[in-house]
């Protein structure tokens, strides 16, 4: 038989990062440059083919590998391992982009709040499961609870919905959130309101949380430190003021300058960059950015550059930082 | 010199229980050849319903109720269908939203855009439809060759970029852009941005664009409309708009966008709704969600004031005096 010879996309690559107890770190990038692959593996919703994901010193990793072995080789320790990830399911959440899309349009709101008790067994009575869910609800903005709770998600506005979706992910207390492009879906005029719920979910609770987006502007006003992704790899690192007001990646640089500013006596001179990202299976050699990049010299075809400290706690990965 | 003009545009839905619905009311504006115009506006704001009535595609259930809209010299409410069908790609002409829709998935990009040449008559031989194509193509920054593809071979650019190009097919002077740039990635949407301006310079085109995206019409807009509850809040120049706005739904709007090099300034939502068009308010339709309103707001529509020339709003002045 004829076989296609195969090859492997590295959907992303020697990627490293830390995230402190608390913190918001923004993952950004184009589509395809790897940032909802990195927040599904944080989540061991997908496994990484090497590397180790460490949440509170446990490998995530390990117990996703665990967990696809399900059903086949049912030993003792593939079972321990399945609990630990539905221990580590109830630790970290994610809420996704689209609540038009996310939610169960048969399910009423108390049901699609009560549904992750149900799965994690929390709560022994009835009283006790809708008080969990009250405390979600209010704790999400959607106050009274009482006047929701037999509700259908299509009798919610989009920024309802999202926060139903948040609801859902914070009735397990969870200490991580994975926020995958949470509010590109709603209206400008509600996008606000879903960031400070964010904002104040880690400042009251000190959850901490990863929101991956390719919106520059969104991310600039609430999270701590950025990390901006290209093809798969991070190429710079570091305080979210520092990588806005000074990039040093060009990617970086022509990224923040084409971010439309609201207000055109502000209309800057725009780097926009020739192209698309190129298909991670034909990936350039040396710097992956060097094709499309505005500054690359020779070497930089050579040259695979390693992520240089810029000062203290900012990295970029390019020759000529 | 004007090219369009809406004057008094009232457009309502029948509804299934047989009420008038009013999705638009009284919506004037003008464009001049070579300008640009943004109207913004959150979803169910009026927005869809103006352009789609500008180009007389409403749904079957919409109505025009009165107004007109006239393209250089003619009012295109009086024409006849075959009429309008004339106009229509020739004269004015879209950018649809969603480009992968727009496009047919079983045919060629190519074949796509010689259709709409053959159906307006503009060129006489497949051989001269080919070419056009190309050349159309090539004016939106896609090789020529790459026409006969299929739509699922485009990225998300490359199909806006397509759609672009069949909407200039037919050499119109006006160009309706709706949500251009919505659902692609920053990088991919400057470029599309500075593809429109460009055109909109060597071709010398009236451009509308629909959008909720202020940046948007921040960064390639010469004028504003801002609409609300399906009617004009506020109208002026972009720089008037966003440096000086009188009426509190554009103050709010504006300041729940985030601007990247302010990234203290606090983001603050609306909050709220629009109203739902068989709940509309009987006095302004912002009241509601307004934070300086008064008692006559909510009982009066107010009227548009002329706040500067050519900077206009509808706004009881009185009651934000007192705020």
């Amino acid at each position: 038989m004829l076989r296609r010879p195969y090859k492997v996309v590295h959907a992303v690559d020697d990627v490293s990062f830390e995230v402190q107890r608390g913190e918001i770190l923004a993952l950004v990038g184009e589509s395809g440059s790897g940032k909802t692959t990195v927040g599904m593996n944080v989540l061991g919703l997908q496994v990484p083919t090497a590397g180790r994901i460490l949440f509170d010193h446990h490998d995530v990793a390990d117990w996703a590998r665990g967990n696809l072995v399900r059903g086949r080789t049912e030993d003792i320790a593939s079972k321990r391992r399945r609990e630990q990830v539905l221990a580590l399911r109830r630790r970290a959440q994610i809420i996704f982009q689209d609540p038009y899309e996310s939610l169960n349009p048969r399910q009423k709101v108390y049901e699609t709040v009560s549904e992750p008790l149900e799965i994690h067994g929390i709560g022994r009575t009835k009283e006790e499961k809708e008080a969990l869910v009250r405390k979600a609800l209010e704790g999400s903005g959607l106050a009274p609870a009482d006047h929701f709770w037999d509700r259908y998600p299509e009798r919610l506005s989009g920024g309802q919905r999202q926060r139903l979706v948040i609801a859902s992910a914070l009735v397990l207390e969870p200490e991580l959130l994975v926020a995958d492009e949470p509010v590109s879906m709603l209206d400008v005029s509600i996008r606000a309101e879903i960031l400070s719920l964010l904002n104040e979910l880690r400042e009251q609770r000190g959850i901490t949380i990863l929101y991956t987006t390719h919106d520059l502007a969104t991310a600039g006003i609430f999270t701590d430190r950025m990390a901006v992704m290209y093809l798969g790899r991070i190429v710079e690192l570091g305080p979210t003021e520092a990588v806005l007001s000074e990039p040093r990646h060009p990617y970086t640089q022509a990224l923040v300058s084409v971010v439309p500013a609201p207000n055109p006596r502000r209309r800057r001179k725009q780097v926009v960059l020739e192209g698309e990202v190129p298909n991670p299976i034909d990936l350039p050699t040396g710097c992956r950015f060097h094709p499309r990049c505005p500054q690359a010299k020779e070497e930089c075809s050579r040259i695979d550059p390693r992520p240089v400290p810029v000062s203290e706690d900012h990295q970029a990965a390019c020759l000529f930082v | 010199m004007t090219t369009l003009e809406v004057r008094n545009l009232s457009v309502s839905y029948l509804s299934e229980e047989g009420a008038l619905l009013n999705a638009a009311e009284d919506v004037s504006f003008q464009l001049n050849q070579g300008k640009s115009l943004g109207i913004v506006g959150e979803s169910g704001c009026g927005k869809t319903t103006v352009m789609m009535a500008l180009l007389r595609l409403l749904p079957d259930a919409g109505r025009i109720i009165q107004g007109q809209v006239i393209l250089e010299g003619e009012d295109l409410l009086r024409y006849s269908e075959a009429e309008m069908s004339a106009v229509r790609w020739s004269k004015i002409s879209i950018v649809f939203q969603g480009a992968m829709n727009a496009l047919n998935p079983v045919r060629t990009i190519e074949s796509q855009i010689a259709e709409t040449l053959r159906i307006h008559d503009v060129e006489k031989t497949k051989q001269r439809e080919r070419e056009r194509a190309g050349e159309l193509l090539e004016m939106v920054g896609i090789p020529p060759e790459r026409g006969r593809q299929y739509p699922h071979q485009y990225s998300g650019g490359m199909r806006q970029r397509a759609v672009i190009a069949m909407a200039l097919a037919c050499n119109p002077r006006v160009i309706i852009a709706d949500e251009p740039t919505t659902a692609l990635d920053v990088m991919i949407q400057a470029q599309i941005l500075k593809l429109l301006v460009r055109l909109q310079r060597e071709l010398n085109l009236a451009l509308i664009v629909v959008t909720h995206d202020l940046g948007v019409v921040a960064e390639i807009c010469d004028n504003v409309l801002v609409m609300y509850g399906g009617r004009v809040a506020e109208t002026g120049t972009g720089d008037a708009i966003f440096n000086d706005p009188q009426h509190p739904y554009t103050q709010r709007l504006l300041q729940a966008f985030p601007d990247i090099e302010n990234p203290h300034a606090e983001m603050v939502s609306i909050p709220g709704i629009p109203p739902r068009l068989d709940d509309l308010p009987p006095g302004c339709r912002f009241a509601p969600r307004c934070y300086v309103c008064g008692d006559r707001c909510h009982k009066e529509m107010p009227p548009m004031i002329e706040y500067k020339p050519g900077h206009l709003f509808a706004c009881h002045l009185d009651y934000r005096k007192i705020s």
